[in-house]
């Protein structure tokens, strides 16, 4: 319920950027209050009509969304400040701790920017294939059943395969920048997952080699962003530290059998 | 490898993944296209769970066929028997594949698949991984694609848009020999030849406005086909969820076990009483549900919720005016909240109100398409089955399709297939809870091998040896379309002509048709098209232009919409999800058949309706009619489950 | 026609970006990548942190106010352990070795506290300057004292200010000239400036916490501590350790301030002896200092000015006896001298 002195209207101030490489500037909006707005809806009214509080027309915003159920992992901007999903960042709740009236909206800044809110996150599903995220089945032909498993062990892969490669871990994460080559949570966490399952487990080997790598587990830096910002609640830094001791331990077997 | 046949595989939800994955481990090399990055499709958004005949049900006296069967009724029959008959026997192994996948199905004790109980049936068939079945069946497969991909036999061109199938019909025959698509970033526009494509782009929610899905289901890929000239099977049938939270941006599903456990329907009995709902007292309120219905109160069926609600509201008893009402469970002892904390999290998360505290908001809300591309399939011939090995039994004729064949979910368009939600098959009228990820896991895993075996042996030859001329043709028009609208100066905004489409949709085409609206809908519609050939573009460059894209689709939507208004002005009875007032009944003759609509820009609508009949091989028609106790019992059963 | 191509295998995906290179570490340092951030970790802690430790609680024996007695007994037992030199030289070794690789690491990453202003997050960036901070600070730390560097005369160190010498001391007291002394020599400097004071405050705090932190992200690293729980819970134990050391500190600080310079022994004054820049004096007394030094039949001497030029100092002329005030904290720890030494 809007309280009947809250304003009729708000300023987001956008940071918006024509193309990749293209210098970054900010264009600053007014729009007007509804119930239940969120990012996207504000978004969407900007988009139906691209005036600046300046007065000037400019060209729409551009972003990225899809579901807007914080499901998909595609809407995550830095809004007053703080990276998350921006589906489920209220109007209201925005406001309350913003200065002026105004919310602030910008990019990712781990990821290049393709344009505006729009940023190319490819290097997260890249990192996917190099740390072998996949069970190696034999195929799709009928062969029965899973393995099976306990549910406690379920409960632990089910809550790390929530994630959905949104990049707020990444985005937060001191240690990952533009250009160094550190996987990051995400990616870690997700050997981890694959580790943990029966047949997962035979790539165990690759995927501890790669966490061994530049940019590997090793590089974590045990700032514990990457869990604070989590919208979804994974336990990254235990899958962090997990991941750490299966390569000890992996280290430790190879130094001693070669293998 | 060079001249190795080549799929094109549209959209990378589950049925374009699980058709990936298949095409690939069949030795064809795919080409996948994506609007967006593939695990991010709209599949993700599914909550409930994956439904098949398990062994536990099995001893219980549950079979494929009794799936079969809960499927075709909940379908009202308009779905055809061979299809839904061979998905109810892969049910169980596709599960059991997925399992091996790694997807994180719940667990037993023991370490078996836990099950749920679900719409539709008595039995616990469902299975489920947490609160978010979809997008960990959809990880599943993503992960499987990506091991191909690293393998280079998937190419992923993400954030490209499919514009229009290549269609050559230099023989006579129309077939399909690649598509144009357009980088979403740079605007490139390409022709990607391919001897065979599959259309697995989901459904089209986007032209009710708001709707439960995606904002990239526009349904603007099917519509392209349709428009090229694949025939729409039943689009007229759209199912409506009773219970969602209407946003500012699209509507979020909230769970049937609010009601399950007690929450109550309302709305302000005096029109327009605009006070804070705790702030009306009791006997000013109007529990509509429960008084109309004594017996069943909050608890009638779905479809007779959605339909009570939409009334109140189109009489203008929705709070405030307008289409929403209280579904409040403040009253609820602290232990049953506790019990919702799940779904009741996901209100306040995107409203901000704590529904512990206020009464929740909820209108019902476009949720799936039943209906979809029309395709076509061969049934079952023991004559022709060359996979089930000799010393084994076969299947009667008509017991589910010829595995393999070519012909299974192809279109109208030879080489042109349709998987998943973008098709009509598998759920006729009404599609019952955790039946549509199997659905479309199903078509990409049965029906890819079919793909694979007409790419290896295409008609009308190999698409590279399709003529330059007749390619290029498709790529000049679709520059044009794209230079069309940059240069619209025009009067009309086209987020202004999606808002009004999305408002006529969901008034005259959803819960409650009658006649006179729907035709009212298509004199609104050609209104819209006219306005739309005089749009007003903001962004008239040509780098990651959203607004070309958008207003691309909007045009499409606006003439799937047609077909669906002509299809529901067409169907004279009421079936499923597909209720007209004024014909209540179903009338199996001659609507026991289905809606087959063929573009055609003369006519009314631009749309040619034929009524195909459909056979009926292995169960005869019966009268939908859940028993009163039937009906209960279901809903209620529903409830463990999704309280979970 | 380009439009119109087959879709021919691509290697790279079309429209997309073209991906920034990344700087990664050639040769050696990416194919070990993982042992040498496993020897990283394990050199911070394992020589350089039980050395620190060590060496804190060798210090903290300053507290006894026994004129360094007991101190300088650790400091002579540290000195006569054999092959000295070779344990010195695998310190150096693995703080070089720490230093070398923390201060690549620490600029492969970009700390945002202002945004993630979290606990764990500062002291992730704490983390990082502490690294550097410490290693500025032990530099130095050993440049003037073990090495007795005088740091261009930039380093305007009052740890050994050679204006004086004692000819004849090295012969008659050998022991006495090798041994370092660190402690009149630290604690006159601390009692001289406050801002050496403020530099050993400084360095030994980011020493200790770069420690006991860099203990519990180990723990993480090396997959000891897994569960939120228990790395909570050691987190208690590295703030327990980093409160245990601070002790051992605090107590070397407070007794270097109140260390009283006229109640060493002749011997000690004799190999003590310097002064500072200014002339000011270490000793309080000084007659009392030149009466201990003919005891032993020692006279301090002026240094001449050329070499007390190479050594930093400045060319003046200065007179041997000039009394002037000593450091205030000094006759504070004059008064208690008498106190304390038992």
């Amino acid at each position: 319920m809007i309280a009947p002195a809250t304003p009729k209207t708000f300023k987001v101030r956008i940071k918006r950027q024509d193309g990749r490489d293209q210098p970054a500037y900010w264009q600053e909006f007014e729009v007007e209050r509804r119930p239940s707005q969120n990012i996207i809806a504000v978004l969407q009214q900007i988009a139906a009509n691209p005036v600046t509080t300046a007065g000037e027309q400019v060209e729409p915003v551009v972003w990225d969304s899809g579901c807007l159920e914080e499901v998909c992992g595609s809407c995550t901007m830095v809004i007053n400040g703080h990276v998350r999903q921006s589906c489920s960042a209220l109007v209201p709740d925005l406001l309350e701790d913003a200065d002026d009236n105004t919310i602030t909206v910008e990019p990712m800044t781990k990821f290049p920017v393709v344009r505006d809110l729009f940023v190319d996150r490819q290097r997260m599903f890249d990192n996917l294939v190099k740390v072998k995220a996949w069970v190696p089945i034999d195929g799709t032909h009928d062969l029965g059943e899973g393995p099976k498993e306990s549910p406690e062990k379920q409960q632990e892969r089910y809550a790390i395969s929530r994630c959905m490669t949104c990049g707020c871990c990444l985005e937060a994460c001191p240690q990952f920048t533009l250009d160094n080559d550190f996987l990051g949570a995400q990616a870690i966490a997700q050997a981890y997952y694959f580790n943990e399952h029966e047949t997962g487990k035979k790539l165990k080997g690759e995927r501890l080699e790669a966490l061994a790598g530049p940019g590997g587990v090793a590089d974590c830096g045990n700032a514990q962003n990457c869990v604070k910002v989590c919208p979804k609640e994974i336990p990254l830094t235990e899958a962090i530290a997990k991941a750490g001791r299966q390569l000890t331990v992996h280290a430790v077997k190879k130094f001693f059998t070669g293998k | 490898m060079a001249d190795s046949p080549r799929v094109i595989v549209v959209g990378g939800g589950l049925a374009g993944l699980a058709a990936s994955v298949r095409v690939a481990e069949a030795g064809l090399p795919v080409d996948l296209f994506s609007m967006v990055p593939v695990k991010r499709s709209h599949s993700v958004c599914a909550q409930g769970g994956i439904n098949a005949c398990n062994k536990v049900a099995a001893q219980q006296g549950y079979s494929e066929w009794q799936h079969m069967d809960e499927t075709l009724y909940g379908g009202d029959f308009l779905n055809h028997q061979p299809p839904v008959y061979e998905m109810t026997h892969w049910a169980p192994k596709i599960i059991n594949l997925l399992d091996r996948m790694g997807v994180p199905f719940n667990r037993t004790n023991e370490g078996e698949r836990d099950l749920r109980l679900f719409g539709g049936s008595l039995f616990k068939r469902t299975h489920f991984a947490g609160a978010s079945t979809g997008q960990q069946l959809l990880y599943g497969l993503d992960e499987q694609t990506r091991r191909y991909e690293a393998e280079g036999k998937v190419n992923k061109y993400e954030f490209w848009e499919f514009l229009w199938p290549i269609v050559d019909d230099s023989t006579g025959e129309k077939v399909c020999k690649g598509i144009v698509a357009q980088d979403m970033r740079t605007m490139e526009i390409r022709a990607f030849r391919a001897d065979a494509v599959v259309m697995a782009t989901g459904g089209n929610g986007l032209i009710y406005g708001k709707s439960t899905m995606s904002v990239i289901c526009t349904g603007g890929a099917a519509s392209r086909c349709y428009q090229a000239g694949a025939a729409l099977g039943n689009p007229e049938m759209i199912q409506v969820h009773p219970t969602a939270i209407p946003g500012e941006d699209k509507c979020r599903l909230m769970s049937e076990s609010a009601r399950g456990e007690g929450g109550r329907v309302w709305v302000p009995r005096t029109k327009g009483d605009d006070r804070h709902p705790l702030d009306i007292p009791e006997n000013e309120r109007w529990y509509f549900l429960e008084e109309k219905y004594p017996d069943y109160g909050n608890l009638v069926p779905r479809d007779i919720a959605t339909r009570e609600i939409f009334w109140v509201c189109q009489d203008g008893m929705g709070i405030g005016g307008g289409n929403m009402v209280y579904l409040d469970i403040t009253h609820l002892p602290q232990a049953t909240k506790d019990k919702l904390a799940a779904i009741l999290e996901i209100y306040e998360k995107f409203t901000g109100d704590d529904p512990r505290e206020v009464p929740m908001k909820i209108f019902p809300a476009v949720h799936y398409s039943m209906g979809g591309v029309y395709t076509t399939y061969t049934p079952y011939d023991p004559d022709k089955d060359t996979y089930t090995p000799a010393t084994q039994p076969k299947r009667k004729p008509g017991e589910g399709m010829l595995l393999g064949d070519p012909q299974n979910m192809t279109t109208d368009i030879a080489g042109l297939y349709a998987f998943g939600e973008a098709n009509y098959a598998y759920h006729g009228a009404t599609r019952l809870g955790a039946n549509a990820l199997l659905s479309c896991i199903f078509d990409g895993l049965f029906c890819g091998l079919s793909v694979a075996n007409y790419a290896r042996d295409p008609k009308g030859g190999k698409a590279s040896g399709v003529a330059d001329s007749v390619v290029d043709r498709f790529v000049e028009q679709e520059k044009h379309k794209v230079t069309k609208l940059t240069e619209s100066h025009g009067s009309n905004n086209p987020y202004e002509i999606h808002r009004e489409l999305g408002v006529e949709m969901t008034a005259s085409a959803t819960v409650v048709k009658t006649e006179e609206r729907l035709l009212q809908a298509r004199a609104k519609l050609n209104e819209l098209r006219e306005r739309y050939a005089d749009l007003k573009i903001t962004d008239t460059g040509l780098y990651t232009n959203q607004n070309v894209s958008f207003s691309r689709a909007l045009g499409d939507m606006l003439i799937y919409a047609q077909a669906i208004i002509e299809g529901s002005i067409a169907r004279k009875e009421s079936r499923g999800s597909h209720y007209r007032d004024d014909f209540p009944d179903r009338i199996d003759e001659p609507f026991h058949a289905t809606t087959k609509a063929w573009y055609d820009p003369s006519a009314e609508g631009s749309c040619r309706i034929e009524w195909e009949p459909i056979p009926l091989p292995l169960v005869p028609l019966r009268k939908r009619d859940y028993g009163a106790a039937t009906a209960k019992k279901t809903d209620e059963s529903k409830e463990p489950a999704a309280a979970k | 026609m380009t439009a119109a191509t087959t879709s021919a295998p691509v290697t790279t995906r079309p429209g997309a970006p073209k991906p920034k290179t990344r700087t990664s570490v050639a040769g050696p340092l990416s194919q070990h990548h993982f042992v040498l951030r496993r020897l990283h970790s394990l050199s911070g802690i394992v020589p350089v942190g039980l050395f620190v430790i060590g060496h804190l609680f060798t210090n903290a024996q300053m507290i006894w106010q026994d004129n360094g007695e007991t101190f300088q007994h650790e400091v002579e037992f540290i000195h006569s352990i054999p092959a000295l030199l070779f344990i010195e030289i695998a310190l150096w070794s693995a703080i070089a070795f720490h230093a070398g690789l923390g201060l690549y690491y620490t600029f492969s990453g970009k700390g945002n506290v202002a945004a993630y202003s979290y606990g764990d997050n500062i002291r992730y960036s704490l983390q990082r300057w502490t690294g550097v901070i410490a290693l500025v600070f032990i530099f130095f730390h050993i440049a003037t004292l073990r090495w007795r560097w005088d740091i261009l005369g930039l380093w305007d160190t009052p740890f050994y200010y050679k204006g004086y010498s004692v000819p004849g001391m090295e012969e008659q007291f050998p022991a006495l000239a090798n041994v370092p002394l660190s402690a009149p020599l630290t604690a006159y400097a601390l009692q001289y400036s406050v801002w050496v004071a403020l530099l050993y405050l400084v360095g030994v705090v980011a020493v200790v916490f770069h420690w006991s932190n860099g203990l519990w992200t180990a723990a993480i690293s090396w997959g000891l501590t897994i569960s939120t729980g228990a790395m909570k819970k050691w987190g208690y134990v590295c703030i327990g350790l980093f409160v245990a050391l601070m002790v051992f500190f605090g107590a070397a600080f407070v007794g270097s301030l109140r260390y009283d310079f006229d109640a060493m022994t002749p011997q000690q004054k004799a190999a003590t002896l310097f002064t500072v820049g200014d002339g000011q004096w270490a000793f309080d007394d000084k007659e009392r200092l030149e009466t201990d030094l003919a005891s032993i039949g020692m006279e301090a001497v002026l240094l001449p000015p050329e070499d007390a030029d190479e050594t930093g100092a400045a060319g003046d002329e200065r007179p041997i006896v000039e009394p002037s005030e000593t450091p205030g904290v000094a006759d504070d720890a004059a008064d208690h001298g008498g106190d304390a030494a038992h």
